[in-house]
């Protein structure tokens, strides 16, 4: 039997998938789940071959909560309406259900998500299938997990995303906090305008910066208001100035 | 409305030939009538009536101090009299001069003179009045057409915004989430489901097809909403609850239809899918002599929150109370101790 964990904020929602369910042997459903904090909590703990993930759930949505997983449970989404989200689902996830749908198309998604776990082959990993199905969309926060405890950082607050080999260190209100992600892919989430790749492996926030100075010829230094200083690259400072009009 | 002078290009060819007509006609009378010859007649009248014709065209540019739309009826009339007087009196002074200088031997005769002068005045008296007249008919003709032109716009404009209001105020996921919901209950409680495709009907046949720029009672939106929140309900069980607490008297005062709508949906974006905690959405109504007062307020969690702006439903709202009241400042964001409250003011309108 297949080991699965169904998380939806929805009572009703949840009821119909757990009848649906209860008609087939081949599920077993381990947890029940209302949002994403219990869900990631429910993964991590479980470790369930497949999850049904709704979209759409209060403080953290799917796609955040997937991001602070490290698991990588076979995925079907099921969602009301996302009209950026639908193309990666296609691609990336054994399935997508879009609410309101029949048995019969929820058998299939099964049918497609238990070949999947059957497959020896490995489930794409998440962070493919998170940034696939959000690109292109931009986000006003960054979710980060510290042990079991789950963080959402407004990304207003942040001053700094500092590169430390395949996470990035992000400096909020003078803590530091770490993530598996990619400058590439935060400099893709981020509003435009915000902040500024000023190095390899520095992002600014602009508002974060007290004055910019000459380091040599071609370099350059920009001291934050906490008194910190973050070397500046030519490309860097040619962004800089872009973004700042100067 | 005054800028361009009506009679050019094509026009003046025209003007030219029905002056010339008349000039014809004219000389032939006066031919007819007295015994001057027809060449005679001809440069006395036309000696004339080409002066009235180019005071005719300048007159133009005098009809923007003169029209009543800057003067009083009896100042506008007097004062285009005065302006014809003037004309005329110089065509008159002018025309002299010409015929004593064109026809320095010829012999008025005493009857010819008291036959011409007359003429000359009643005339062209007749031909200002006429030039004047077809002015005022061009003005009120393009006036007409601008008219028509500044309403179509208008309708054009309120129709996008009307459908840019409806995108914004029925969400898809408030739809499709709706539908998911009745299918689950058609499983576990038939009879509910049935209540909730009901209501869902029912929000529908409110909702579409209303005109966006009307009014209706507070008592019909509130019903309104109370539809929109029991369906809600249904989704998210006791996360959800909501108080809708107006004075009886102020329950018929007229509100635009769905004003309310995107502040609910807001209440419950943020009230529901920013926050763990459950949600409560109260509205206090009251009113004086004057104005109607709306107060809806709900908790919400603001931490871990960027602090954006308000959302387009938001200014939507505000947007609309001000078209129709003409009116800025009727609506009021605060956010405070995790409550966000809207403040509305809707004024009485005189229809």
């Amino acid at each position: 039997m297949i080991t699965t964990v169904l998380i939806d904020d929805e009572a009703p929602a949840r009821a119909l998938v757990q009848s649906l369910l209860e008609q087939d042997d081949r599920i077993s459903l381990i947890a029940t789940c209302e949002n994403g904090f219990d869900g990631a909590r429910a993964i991590q703990t479980l470790r369930p071959q497949l999850v049904l993930l709704d979209i759409q759930m209060p403080k953290l949505n799917g796609f955040e909560m997937l991001e602070i997983i490290d698991e990588h449970p076979v995925l079907i989404f099921i969602t009301a309406y996302d009209q950026f989200a639908i193309q990666a689902f296609e691609a990336n996830a054994a399935d997508y259900l879009l609410k309101p749908y029949s048995a019969e198309r929820f058998k299939t998604a099964i049918d497609k998500a238990i070949a999947k776990v059957n497959a020896l082959e490995p489930a794409p990993a998440i962070d493919t299938v998170v940034a696939a199905a959000q690109s292109g969309q931009k986000t006003d926060r960054i979710v980060v997990r510290n042990g079991a405890k789950i963080i959402i950082l407004p990304i207003d607050n942040i001053s700094l995303f500092e590169a430390d080999g395949d996470y990035v260190r992000i400096h909020h209100e003078g803590e530091k906090h770490l993530k598996q992600i990619t400058l590439k892919r935060l400099e893709e989430k981020l509003p435009e305008n915000m902040f500024v790749r000023v190095h390899r492996s520095y992002m600014l926030n602009i508002t974060s910066i007290a004055r910019i100075e000459a380091y040599s010829k071609d370099t350059y230094i920009a001291i934050l208001k906490d008194q910190s200083k973050i070397p500046v690259s030519r490309t860097g400072y040619i962004a800089l100035r872009n973004v700042l009009d100067f | 409305m005054f800028s361009k002078h009506p009679i050019s290009g094509k026009h003046i060819l025209w003007y030219m030939l029905s002056w010339i007509v008349y000039i014809l006609l004219h000389s032939c009378f006066v031919a007819w009538q007295t015994d001057t010859s027809l060449l005679a007649s001809g440069i006395i009248s036309l000696s004339f009536y080409i002066f009235v014709a180019g005071f005719g065209l300048m007159l133009w540019f005098t009809l923007p101090f003169l029209s009543t739309q800057y003067q009083r009826l009896i100042v506008s009339i007097l004062s285009h009299t005065v302006i014809a007087a003037l004309c005329l009196y110089f065509s008159l002074e002018l025309s002299e001069m010409v015929q004593s200088y064109l026809l320095p031997s010829y012999n008025f005769d005493v009857q010819m003179m008291l036959l011409i002068q007359p003429l000359h005045i009643i005339g062209g008296s007749l031909c200002i009045a006429m030039v004047i007249a077809t002015y005022y008919l061009l003005l009120f003709k393009s006036f007409l057409s601008a008219e028509a032109k500044r309403k179509q716009e208008l309708e054009d404009s309120l129709k996008n915004f009307e459908l840019a209001l409806l995108k914004s105020q029925i969400n898809p996921h408030f739809i499709f989430n709706s539908l998911n919901t009745i299918s689950s209950l058609t499983i576990s409680a038939p009879d509910q489901a049935r209540e909730m495709v009901v209501k869902l009907a029912d929000f529908f046949r409110f909702s579409l097809g209303k005109n966006i720029m009307k009014l209706h009672p507070l008592r019909e939106e509130l019903d309104q909403m109370a539809l929109y929140l029991e369906i809600e309900k249904v989704r998210f069980g006791d996360r959800l609850s909501f108080k809708l607490d107006a004075d009886e008297t102020c329950l018929d005062w007229p509100i635009p239809n769905m004003l309310l709508q995107p502040l609910y949906e807001n209440a419950i974006k943020y009230g529901i899918y920013e926050q763990l905690e459950d949600v409560h959405i109260s509205l206090k109504g009251s009113c004086n002599k004057d104005q109607l007062q709306l107060t809806i307020s709900n908790n919400f969690d603001d931490s871990g929150m960027a602090k954006k702006g308000n959302g387009i439903g938001l200014q939507n709202v505000s947007k609309r109370l001000s078209l129709i009241y003409a009116s800025s400042n009727l609506m009021a964001i605060e956010k405070a101790n995790n409550v966000f409250t809207i403040h509305l003011k809707i004024p009485k309108l005189n229809r």
